[in-house]
């Protein structure tokens, strides 16, 4: 039975209401915090070995010992819950259902890193999940757990929510930061980091709503506890959510030491591909990692099962490995186009692209151009090399990473699945009856040279 | 339409001004568009983003670039019921093609166009955060998940008793 940290009541009726949360010990792992320095706080985090969830897997307890702590300038924790990366719904999972969970991972962070006045930028689609939020925090404070000199501590700590309003750009945290000052999402040029100059060019941290939820296991196991759940760097628990061709898509909780094959086809998670259906593809962590097909994705290329895990995942790098990313898992069966499901992501791209840099603003929507020319029967040989240039002209030359994001989709997609493109271009008409199926796994390993 | 928040918006103005530190009160930009946006019609007129740039004590151009950027900002007038169906990735692996042109096809209306009546409008959205729940729909402040073609002609004959009403 796998070990369930954050969701380990999810059976609980009640739990997003404080008294059912408390009776099942909510809130005991604040009282033991705030009974410890702050700096012991981030060291148990940083024993835990967790890592950033939103996406980049950065090392949390290492991003909160960067946060600079000049005199007299207040700092502030930011919550990133923005989730907008296609595929990805879990931190709406754990705000909607487990709201006090996070507020209390919210507050023993806020506490370990000095931060009165704590933000949760949530996307402004999620409308319905302020008001739970809000509530949660009005129950808090009743309780003690918020406003002025928490548990005799001295501490103050308010939470707020801020809503956005549709702008998958303002995840990036620089983006998001602009955008709690009242402006456009427009990355900024880092430096400065945030650590040194965030919102309001206060020291700032900026972490995903699944990362500052773990911190409540944390604290109460202990971070050496915590770290040995889990395998090698990825300790602990991750969220995943789960959509496309599967029998049962949500969100689940692994403990990152089961395989991707079983994670798959168990009853226990994605119940397998429904209508008796092949896989054909997954794209395992969020629309912007790479693609690959079922044979490399149950096996690595060396033929290794394959793991539901940071560096499993991403065995064989680009060439013939992927990401963890954000836990936005999709499957694809036999029955799907791939051209057509990249020409989606890249139509995504180009709508979320802030166009600040021309690589990004004009190769989104250039790339998105060819790709609905080839999904519909338009498309010359040509274009596939002129899509693999366009997409390796954007990586690495842009100010955030959206740029790369949007070039990985395009990348995968031509790396292992070519000829499904090539099929187009040569049937024109054949393509806008039927889809492609299976055909390429003729050639499983299919990696063109050069890619 | 006189363009004014009432006592008890504005208290709720003042609530959200509050949350941020002192004279950072752009940051209640976004928030204080939402508030006006529901109240003034469904979308952001240029008197109404004036409105709020005198509140906020900003130029009316930081108010337009604002409101420009963010898709959920109307900067034309919309429908009464706003049918945003996602259209990404995943969504389109369940169906959502199909459920755009359904609704195009019952309502004799395209992307962005507005039923001659003025109740409905489509658009096209992209990831909303409910792929496992596909194909689905923003709704105002709700989300229509697991749809079908009955549960369309539910909620548009649901939609429309709601309105003559
Ligand atoms: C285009 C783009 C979108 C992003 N969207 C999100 C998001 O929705 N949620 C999130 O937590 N991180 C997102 N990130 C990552 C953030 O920039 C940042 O790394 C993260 O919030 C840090 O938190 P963590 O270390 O706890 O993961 C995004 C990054 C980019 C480049
Ligand atoms: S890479 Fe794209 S989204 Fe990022 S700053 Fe440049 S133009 Fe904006
Ligand atoms: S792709 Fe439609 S909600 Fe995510």
């Amino acid at each position: 039975m796998a070990v369930k940290l954050l969701l380990a009541n999810d059976h609980v009726e009640g739990i997003r209401y404080y008294d059912t949360y408390r009776k099942h010990g909510g809130y005991t792992t604040a009282e033991k915090a705030f009974k410890m320095s702050p700096a012991d706080i981030v060291e148990e985090v940083k024993k835990s070995g967790l890592r950033g969830r939103g996406g980049a897997g950065f090392p949390t307890g290492m991003k909160w010992s960067f946060l600079a702590k000049p005199e007299g300038v207040p700092r502030h924790l930011v919550c990133n819950a923005d989730e907008s990366e296609p595929g990805t719904f879990k931190d709406r999972y754990l705000m909607e259902f487990h709201p006090h969970l996070f507020i209390e991972g919210l507050l023993i962070s806020s506490y370990a890193l000095g931060s009165n006045a704590t933000y949760i930028y949530i996307r402004g689609e999620y409308a319905w999940i302020p008001d739970i939020l809000e509530q949660a925090i009005a129950e808090a404070k009743n309780h003690g757990w918020l406003g002025k000199n928490i548990l005799g501590s001295g501490f103050d700590c308010e939470i707020y929510v801020h809503r956005g309003a549709g702008a998958y750009i303002c995840g990036e945290e620089t983006a998001l930061i602009e955008s709690l000052e009242g402006k456009r999402g427009n990355p900024r040029l880092k430096p400065p980091f945030p650590a040194i100059q965030g919102v309001w060019m206060r020291p700032t941290v900026v972490n995903n709503v699944e990362t500052l939820a773990a911190v409540v296991p944390i604290i109460a196991m202990g971070g050496d506890e915590y770290a040995k759940i889990g395998v090698g760097r990825s300790t602990g628990t991750k969220l995943l959510s789960v959509c496309g061709n599967v029998n049962k898509p949500g969100v689940y909780e692994i403990d990152m030491t089961c395989s991707v094959e079983e994670f798959i086809y168990s009853d226990e998670y994605c119940g397998g591909i429904p209508k008796g259906r092949k896989l054909k593809a997954c794209i395992p962590g969020g629309s912007s990692v790479p693609i690959v097909p079922a044979n490399l994705l149950l096996k690595t290329a060396k033929g290794e099962t394959r793991y539901m895990n940071y560096e499993s995942l991403s065995d064989g790098g680009f060439a013939t490995g992927t990401m963890m990313g954000s836990g936005g898992f999709i499957v694809l069966d036999d029955a799907q186009c791939v051209v057509r499901h990249t020409m989606t992501l890249a139509r995504f791209y180009t709508h979320e692209s802030c166009g600040q840099c021309s690589p990004c603003r004009e190769g989104t929507g250039w790339m998105y151009k060819i790709l609905k020319n080839i999904e519909y029967g338009k498309g010359k040989m040509s274009d596939i090399d002129l899509l693999w240039d366009i997409q390796r002209r954007i990586e690495g030359n842009t100010i955030c990473p959206l740029g790369d994001a949007a070039a990985w989709p395009v990348a995968a997609a031509i790396r292992h699945f070519r000829d499904e493109f090539e099929w187009h271009v040569l049937n024109p008409d054949e393509s806008q009856k039927r889809n492609y199926g299976l055909a390429h796994y003729a050639d499983p390993i299919h990696v063109p040279a050069g890619a | 339409m006189e363009i004014r928040f009432s006592e008890e918006k504005m208290n709720k103005v003042r609530e959200i001004i509050a949350r941020y530190p002192e004279g950072k009160q752009k940051s209640a930009l976004i928030p204080l568009l939402h508030l006006a946006q529901d109240e003034f019609g469904g979308w952001l007129d240029v008197p109404v983003m004036d409105y709020v740039a005198s509140i906020l004590n900003i130029l009316p151009i930081e108010v337009y670039e604002v409101a420009t950027f963010y898709t959920m900002f109307n900067t034309k007038p919309v429908g009464k019921y706003l049918l945003e169906v996602c259209q990404t990735g995943p969504c389109m692996l369940n169906g959502s093609d199909d459920i755009i042109d359904y609704i195009k096809e019952k309502l004799g209306i395209g992307p962005g166009e507005t039923t001659p009546d003025g109740l409905f409008t489509l658009k096209p959205a992209e990831c909303l955060g409910a792929c496992g729940y596909a194909p689905m729909m923003q709704l105002g402040k709700t989300y229509r998940e697991h749809l079908t073609k009955e549960k369309i002609d539910a909620l548009i004959l649901e939609l429309r008793g709601a309105a003559n009403n």
